[in-house]
């Protein structure tokens, strides 16, 4: 008995709650701190430059080897030439996050990506770098 | 004729408004009780959704059995002896509650027999098990109904509620009306408000878009559901008196929607009284004897009262 009481003032005391659940296309939450979405690029802001190298840490690192590089030998120095990203296979762990000694990649907090094409899903050194928005976290309530 | 029509027709749209409002209520409760929104966010905050979701039942069409037809017709019938307002009935007579028990016991025994059933044949079992957990919530029901008789000394819904323009006959019969309102919160329990538990449903219309044989069964189950709240309303809670300056219509409206809040806000809570044995354990240790000692002292009074003049 006591408990059906207590039941009925919890359900009673919700109508007045603010609702858990979200209409997701039209709403959206903000989302927590340290998500791990789409990785990207970083760059360097006096020359804006890529910072990457190409020294094939994270490659090394991922466990889902998505992760491509191609080295370019530029004015005595190695540099970067490509880097490809697979999406379509990438888990989003961070490793390559961690493995990188220059700092050079993170993970924003884009995590919309569904494509009709899989070929949509493999992005290129450009569109790694082209995210600079989604590192704000609450970019979608805008 | 036309008025009688007319009549027909108010009662009609009355009911048909009312389904809507209920049905919408409903869905909003339940799922804000469980931190949900409720109706998918449509603009007008999901209004249009009753109507888009019956008209998904009519998509496919299933077989109607007899027990279906006869659910759905007496529920409509019910409707013609029960006073939903003042001057809102169209058959007249000073036995109304009496017809409205008899149309609600036969609408209650075509469930039970159209639960019993399987596809194919009668199940025997299930039906002994279904008219005991029914008759364990139907007598003390009778039983309040009874007393509520003898208080008034009428059959007639009229006298009924002109008897209570002073006090309401809650303050009379108190367990009468707990006994009346838990029978009453069970039974709209077992016709599944919220689509949980599925005791006095047929098998055919368990299934998501089973065509209209499931609207109708949920139009009959809500036209029951109804009938169940009006008579508390109009038994115990004063049915169309009206209350200093709000007139009789609103006040039934107003008492109508806050008892089916209140139902549908319990019926979630006692999501614990789910199997059959719990429940006319419950039913035949606590109702009954509570509705059989409410009867008593209502005779007793009646008789102190009108053989030997005391009270």
């Amino acid at each position: 008995m006591i408990r059906i009481f207590k039941n009925f003032f919890i359900n009673f005391a919700n109508l007045f709650r603010k609702p858990r659940t979200v209409l997701y296309p039209r709403e959206k939450i903000i989302i927590y701190e340290g998500s791990r979405g789409k990785p990207k690029l970083k760059l360097n802001f006096d020359t804006l430059e890529i910072i990457c190298n190409g020294c094939r840490k994270c490659e090394a690192a991922c466990p889902q080897n998505c992760i491509s590089i191609k080295k370019e030998f530029k004015d005595g120095n190695y540099g970067l030439d490509e880097f490809n990203l697979n999406l379509g296979l990438c888990s989003f762990c961070g490793n390559c996050v961690e493995a990188c000694s220059i700092h050079a990649i993170e993970l924003s907090y884009r995590y919309q990506m569904a494509e009709y094409d899989l070929e949509a899903l493999k992005a290129e050194k450009l569109d790694l770098v082209k995210q600079a928005e989604y590192l704000i976290r609450d970019f979608w309530i805008k | 004729m036309l008025v009688l029509l007319q009549k027909i027709g108010y009662i009609i749209l009355i009911l048909g408004v009312n389904l809507y409002i209920v049905s919408f209520l409903n869905n909003k409760i339940v799922s804000r009780s469980e931190l949900r929104r409720g109706y998918k966010g449509y603009k007008k905050g999901g209004a249009v959704f009753p109507f888009s979701s019956s008209l998904k039942y009519i998509a496919k069409g299933t077989p109607f059995s007899i027990w279906d037809i006869f659910i759905f017709v007496f529920s409509i019938v019910l409707w013609s002896v029960v006073p939903i307002s003042y001057n809102y009935y169209i058959i007249d007579s000073s036995h109304n509650l009496f017809f409205a028990l008899v149309l609600y016991i036969m609408l209650v025994i075509f469930k039970v027999f159209s639960v019993s059933y399987s596809k194919y044949y009668f199940v025997i079992s299930s039906f002994v098990k279904r008219i005991s957990q029914t008759l364990s919530l139907l007598i003390p029901l009778l039983f309040s109904v009874l007393a509520i008789i003898i208080l008034n000394k009428s059959l007639d819904f009229k006298i009924i509620v002109n008897s209570q323009y002073q006090v309401w006959n809650i303050v009379y019969q108190p367990i009468g009306f707990a006994v009346f309102f838990i029978s009453i919160l069970l039974q709209i329990k077992l016709m599944n408000l919220s689509e949980y538990n599925q005791f006095l449903i047929t098998d055919n219309i368990n299934k998501e878009g089973e065509g209209i044989s499931r609207l109708t069964s949920r139009f009959s189950n809500y036209l029951i559901i109804f009938f169940l709240i009006s008579l508390l309303n109009i038994l115990y809670l004063g049915g169309w008196q009206k209350l200093y300056m709000i007139s009789g219509n609103i006040m039934v409206a107003i008492k109508f929607y806050a008892v089916f809040a209140i139902v549908a806000l319990l019926e979630r809570s006692i999501s614990g009284i789910s199997s059959i044995s719990r429940l006319i354990n419950l039913n035949y240790k606590l109702l009954l004897p509570l509705s059989i000692v409410n009867l008593a002292i209502t005779i007793v009074f009646f008789i102190l009262r009108n053989v030997y003049f005391i009270i």
